[in-house]
């Protein structure tokens, strides 16, 4: 994707956070895939090739802070939670929490952000993302209401990554 | 007449899904699709932006029309199963929030609260195919394809709005309204995940005529 804008220090310093989050959502679905029966193997994977794609995006607004490895911090929380997937609902129900924390995280990011081109990537990704909660949400077989944690307004508050309604702090997941 | 979802899923943008509405209706006369009105600026005192200001304006009268169509696909008594009964109750619960965020900040920006539905896009679209709709599938459709408007309207929006706080409020909305969308088109419509989600980004195109557009 090529872009034509200037990206400010601060955006492009993001964009790599964001990447960084990315690559290490990318690398939970590859963890959770032996769960995963054939109806939801496709999904999961659908969904692992969206998050590739957003990385791919974030990486050309990232300049000099673009990433190559995943978000430490979070490869480690998310690693220790595949620790506790003993079946396939539990795959589905952890995979829905990464998605509802990835959904705030963008919509964190546009609190702040200020460069068009990095500010339509993100609006552009948020809708989906959230998409996926809803339908891994579905095939867990949880309530309507699981399906919306933060009610009729996606959240944009970020935490240290323990409260499946906030997104991710930079503050809490330095990219390294 | 009968909806034909085949149809819908087939059509590349949101506008033509509206237009195909119309024309398994009534035929009624539908405005030119994509395109945006000049706007009048709007001052306010706030020194919001008068793009700011229409586009949340047309918001507002988006979500007034959502909440309607809830209430008039409920009146036409045809969705009779009870978890889509429930979908669709908090799902209006969740537009009369949405409505309710947006006039928070329009009377911010000290312009008067929008409680009128979008006119243009009820007359063109969505009474006719209320009108028409028969079964339980029809209305889910309708809502489906109403939901997938004004998410879509929203992430173009959200390219537009100048001040953050506007922008986080519509983006935050597009996405529980992309939430809306999914599960009525996966649970309800039973439509498969690639027509659902086809590419990882959402449209960002203006899917409204420019007459829906509230200066």
């Amino acid at each position: 994707m090529a872009t034509d804008q200037v990206v400010t220090p601060a955006d492009a310093t993001l964009a790599g956070y964001l990447q960084s989050i990315e690559l290490a959502v990318v690398n939970a679905y590859d963890n959770i895939g032996a769960f995963l029966s054939d109806t939801t193997k496709p999904i999961a994977a659908k969904f692992q090739g969206h998050h590739k794609e957003y990385a791919d995006a974030l990486l050309v607004h990232a300049g000099t802070s673009a990433v190559k490895l995943p978000n430490p911090s979070l490869a480690f929380v998310l690693g220790a939670r595949v620790q506790g997937v003993t079946d396939e609902r539990s795959a589905l129900t952890m995979a829905v929490g990464v998605e509802n924390q990835v959904a705030e995280t963008y919509a964190f990011a546009l609190t702040t952000l200020t460069t068009p081109d990095v500010i339509h990537l993100v609006a552009t990704i948020l809708p989906v993302v959230a998409s996926h909660a809803v339908i891994l949400g579905s095939s867990a077989g949880l309530s309507t209401a699981a399906l919306f944690p933060n009610g009729a307004l996606e959240g944009a508050m970020v935490g240290d990554g323990a409260d499946t309604k906030l997104g991710y702090d930079p503050a809490s997941f330095p990219v390294g | 007449m009968r909806l034909d979802r085949r149809q819908f899923i087939k059509i590349g943008s949101v506008t033509l899904l509206g237009t195909a509405i119309a024309a398994c209706t009534k035929d009624k006369p539908k405005p030119a699709p994509g395109q945006t009105t000049t706007t009048e600026p709007t001052t306010t005192s706030s020194g919001a932006p008068p793009s700011d200001i229409a586009l949340l304006k047309t918001a507002t009268s988006l979500e007034a029309l959502a909440i309607g169509v809830y209430q008039r696909a409920a009146g036409a008594a045809l969705v009779k199963d009870p978890a889509a009964l429930d979908v669709t109750t908090l799902f209006m619960a969740h537009h009369t929030t949405h409505q309710l965020t947006l006039n928070t900040l329009l009377e911010a920006a000290e312009v008067s609260a929008i409680t009128a539905p979008n006119d243009v896009m009820d007359k063109a679209i969505f009474q006719p195919a209320l009108s028409a709709a028969k079964t339980q599938d029809d209305i889910v459709q309708l809502l489906f394809t109403l939901e997938e408007v004004l998410a879509q309207t929203y992430v173009y929006s959200a390219d537009i709005l100048a001040r953050p706080e506007h922008r986080v409020a519509i983006a935050t909305i597009a996405a529980t309204q992309a939430r809306h969308r999914v599960l009525l088109g996966s649970v309800f419509g039973m439509q498969g995940i690639d027509d659902l989600l086809p590419t990882a980004f959402s449209k960002s195109n203006n899917p409204l005529p420019a007459d829906a557009l509230l200066n």
